[in-house]
């Protein structure tokens, strides 16, 4: 299992050997417009810095796309073609074809979408492309509600949670879609979840991902200190706390079913996290208790998992 | 018009700099375990280097403030562990092992490295103990001829005629002062004030006086001169020198509450001798290292606490009776204890075949006739000679500080500092600014896994020492205090790319950090802070 910032020992996490100095100063990645804080940037950055220039980016509509640069100015290194909300998954697939035919087989496309545009608006496409298994890989941003258009609730975001669609008194009351399962149901060959505090675990799975081909599919946590009611500095202290308190589970899932936990997560700093965020500042106990509840089960789901590794789980069976 | 609109320009011109309302400094602030080292070790910075196995590097750090560390790492207090912020978390990281490693590591494999030539300065050190050491060995390696003097046969001073073998081994302490004296010319038997005067010392350029304090207190009580009774330093002394003691099933009774008189009593124990203890407070208030009473405690040794001799007699046969009162403990006194005041009439008696004196040892000055004492113990010796005016620097137990070897150590690396800036005819250059010293708060605790303490203090000492690996371990717990450790957190976790990292550390481009304080906050050690503007 991969150890995260803990070792043994205690030692300050060195968090990961990068070069992204060198690959970073070849550009201008300065100025940007995310505000203070944003996770969505530092996720972006570390993930360029794995993928490199042979990479074209396209993102629909959502805070990358409004922060990456005021037109005709771009912070991006790689190319970066904005797209309809809903299309995001279609015209990657296009750019895929139209790269392969020109012979550029090599070039990554990352699909760099929020959760509005992968959990709820984009759902239908990105099924179809995963059920081709397109040769795209899928990344999802998810700071867990429509951000940028003034913090409305999306099907990511978690239950009893406050946004300005589900306000005190009308909490959601829905809990956030299990994502992995969905994709796992398509059967692609990869899909993980990661943390931007967790920066080993995440650029190995980015490296992962980029070594396979088809479908690869990555969720990753983003932190947003105005959407979220947060300090901007507790960006990746909230990152570090939604991991281990199980509520954002770090694990891959290979071709659909073998499941596999990248950090034991302690099950500490569950009431931290939610006491740092203003959004969950409205839930009652008893909510608070349901979530954790879920929480809890879930991560029991996946330890079950990981453990009968090797075996093959039937999709949709309970372990 | 192209097919499709393209950004061609990049985003550098939104100085996003002007968003911040506070800024990002990187000051290291000073790691409590260095502040509160007496000799002025970088502690931070030699564990630092274990971390990355530089052993050698370690040693040299580590020599540049102490060149005695296989000695401290036995015998040193270490104040630096008591105030090491781990203390509170888990377990203080145990220094002392590390010091002693290091210490090892240096009589084993220490490159013997060339000597500056002398320059033809010359400097005269009295006393060879750790302050006369340190003075010495620091001037030699500036390039000042050193004669050193002492009245004993071997130099160490209480290293090698008080602290007692089995806290410190003799090959040990010889193989570190062999280093130590090399390049240095040391006359052993001399005394000052008997074998050479002042008169000797004239053509000397400066001259350090570290004579310690050896002269035991007395009892100042009826018998305290009657054969069987002595002083405690006395009975290490000649332990220490190799002569056969008899006490084997002697009843010893040690009078004191110091280290000396916790060295007393294990020794004489060691000797096979019943040995009681009698200190004039209780256990709380006796003046010896910590660990030294623990140890002391945990060997059949008998305390009598609360007690005060009042009177020894001696019998026919040699045999000694001591007659002592009881106390109990009063208001504290100017030193913070409790005042033991005697209880009328409770007098009671103690057989004894000896009775070792060790409430303490004052400095012997009588080479000086015309010395001054302050009140606060400080010695003047301005006016003792117009032939040594402005060149006469003193150091180790003559100075009213603790008397440690560490506080020795630091003194006399102190004295060589004045003595070398006032050879340049320089003022003294302080280098060791402090700023402010990072205390618990300054740790983010989340990067820090709580160890089991019992079970990782057994493992760490199993086998007396550590080994590479577990040094290495050990130093890999240190949170680095208040300084940067390198681990590049500031500069992954900008969403800005606003932390510039190059070979001499990391700095922030404010010309575009927003001031979000992530950098701050993930900070493990606390060397970076967010200040408003
Ligand atoms: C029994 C005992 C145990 C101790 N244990 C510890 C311990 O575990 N840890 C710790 O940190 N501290 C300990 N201390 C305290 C520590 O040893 C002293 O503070 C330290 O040694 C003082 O160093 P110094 O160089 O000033 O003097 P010293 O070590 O006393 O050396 C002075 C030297 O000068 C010589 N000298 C004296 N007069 C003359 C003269 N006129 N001419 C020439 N030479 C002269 C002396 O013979 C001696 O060799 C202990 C002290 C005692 C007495
Ligand atoms: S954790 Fe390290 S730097 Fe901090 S006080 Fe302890 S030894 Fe010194
Ligand atoms: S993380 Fe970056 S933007 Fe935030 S305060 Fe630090 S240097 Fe500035
Ligand atoms: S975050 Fe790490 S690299 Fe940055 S100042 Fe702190 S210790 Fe140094």
């Amino acid at each position: 299992m991969n150890q995260g910032p803990h070792s043994a020992a205690g030692r300050p996490a060195a968090a990961v050997a990068m070069t992204d100095y060198e690959f970073c100063s070849q550009y201008d990645l300065y100025g940007h417009m995310a505000c203070p804080g944003c996770g969505e940037k530092i996720l972006l950055r570390h993930i360029l810095n794995v993928l490199g220039p042979e990479t074209v980016i396209v993102c629909p509509a959502g805070c990358a796309a409004v922060t990456d640069g005021v037109f005709p100015h771009s912070i991006s290194p790689v190319p970066f073609l904005h797209v309809p909300f809903d299309a995001t998954p279609a015209a990657a697939a296009g750019v895929r074809a139209g790269l392969d035919l020109s012979g550029r087989k090599h070039v990554t496309v990352l699909a760099w979408a929020g959760d509005g545009a992968t959990f709820d608006i984009g759902m239908g496409a990105l099924s179809a492309i995963a059920e081709r298994n397109e040769n795209i890989l899928y990344v999802c941003y998810d700071n867990e509600a429509y951000m940028n258009t003034g913090i409305q609730r999306s099907s990511a975001t978690p239950y009893g949670g406050w946004s300005t669609t589900t306000p005190k008194g009308q909490l959601k009351a829905e809990p956030k879609k299990n994502i992995g399962a969905i994709m796992a149901a398509h059967r692609i060959p990869y899909f993980a979840s990661g943390s931007p505090a967790f920066l080993d675990d995440l650029t190995a799975k980015v490296a992962q991902a980029k070594r396979l081909s088809g479908l690869r599919f990555l969720h990753l946590l983003s932190p947003c200190p105005p959407g979220w009611k947060a300090d901007p500095r507790d960006g990746i202290t909230l990152a570090r706390l939604a991991v281990e308190s199980r509520l954002f589970p770090l694990y891959e899932i290979i071709e659909g079913t073998h499941y596999r936990l990248t950090h034991e997560s302690s099950g500490a700093g569950f009431d931290e996290y939610l006491q740092l965020q203003g959004r969950f500042r409205y839930m009652s106990a008893g909510d608070r208790r349901i979530l954790q509840a879920d929480a809890d089960r879930f991560y029991a789901q996946l330890t079950l998992r990981h453990n009968r590794n090797g075996e093959t789980t039937v999709i949709g069976e309970e372990p | 018009m192209p097919e499709l609109a393209v950004s061609s320009g990049s985003m550098s011109w939104n100085k996003t700099g002007s968003w911040r309302s506070s800024t990002p400094l990187h000051i290291d602030k000073t790691p409590p375990c260095n502040f509160n080292c007496p000799a002025g070790e970088n502690i931070r910075g030699y564990i630092d280097l274990l971390k990355h196995y530089q052993t050698a590097e370690a040693f040299e750090l580590l020599t540049s403030a102490n060149p005695l560390p296989a000695v401290c790492g036995r015998v040193c207090f270490h104040p630096c562990q008591a105030h090491c912020n781990r203390h509170g978390f888990d377990l203080a990281i145990q220094v002392r092992l590390l010091e002693k490693f290091i210490g090892d590591w240096g009589l084993e494999q220490a490159p013997t490295k060339p000597l500056p030539q002398t320059s033809g300065r010359k400097v005269a050190v009295i006393g060879a103990g750790p302050a006369g050491l340190a003075a010495a060995y620091y001037l030699r390696r500036k390039g000042v001829a050193v004669t050193m003097y002492d009245d004993h046969a071997l130099p160490g001073g209480i290293l090698e005629y008080g602290i007692p073998a089995y806290r410190l081994e003799k090959d040990v302490l010889q193989a570190e002062l062999t280093r130590v004296l090399t390049g240095i010319e040391f006359h052993p038997g001399m005394k000052f004030g008997r074998d050479f005067d002042i008169g000797a010392l004239v053509e000397y350029d400066a001259v350090f006086l570290a004579t310690g304090a050896h002269q035991s207190k007395r009892l100042h009580i009826e018998g305290e001169n009657i054969p069987g009774v002595e002083s405690g330093l006395g009975f290490l002394q000649q332990l220490n020198s190799g002569e056969k003691i008899d006490v084997q099933s002697h009843n010893v009774l040690v009078i004191g509450g110091g280290n000396t008189a916790c060295d007393v009593a294990r020794s004489a124990y060691r000797l096979g001798a019943h040995v009681t203890l009698l200190y004039r407070r209780t256990e709380r208030e006796m003046p010896a290292f910590a660990e030294e009473i623990e140890q002391l405690r945990a060997e059949p040794i008998h305390c009598e606490f609360l007690v005060a001799p009042e009177r020894i007699t001696r019998a026919e046969n040699g045999t000694l009776t001591l007659t002592a009162i009881r106390m109990k403990l009063g208001e504290p006194d100017e030193s913070g204890r409790a005042r033991p005041v005697a209880i009328e009439g409770s007098q009671f008696t103690l057989i004894a075949d000896r009775i070792f004196a060790a409430i303490g040892e004052d400095p012997d000055v009588s080479f000086f006739p015309n010395a001054q004492q302050h009140d606060d113990g400080e010695f003047d010796f301005s006016g003792v000679d117009a032939r040594l005016a402005g060149k006469l620097f003193v150091g180790g137990d003559l100075l009213p500080n603790p008397r440690t070897v560490p506080h020795a150590v630091g003194s006399g690396r102190l004295a060589a500092e004045k003595i070398l800036a006032q050879l340049r005819g320089e003022p003294l250059v302080a280098h060791d600014c402090v700023v402010e010293v990072a205390g618990p708060e300054d740790i983010n605790y989340r990067y820090f896994t709580r160890i089991n303490a019992v079970k990782w203090q057994t493992g760490l000492a199993a086998g007396g020492a550590l080994s590479e690996q577990s040094a290495h371990a050990e130093a890999e717990r240190c949170f680095s205090c208040g300084v940067c450790s390198k681990c590049d957190n500031c500069f992954n976790f900008c969403p800005d790319l606003a932390v510039i990292k190059s070979a001499g550390g990391y700095q922030v481009n404010l010309e575009y950090c927003k001031g979000c304080g992530i950098c701050a906050a993930e900070c493990p050690g606390g060397s970076l802070r967010m200040r408003q503007q």
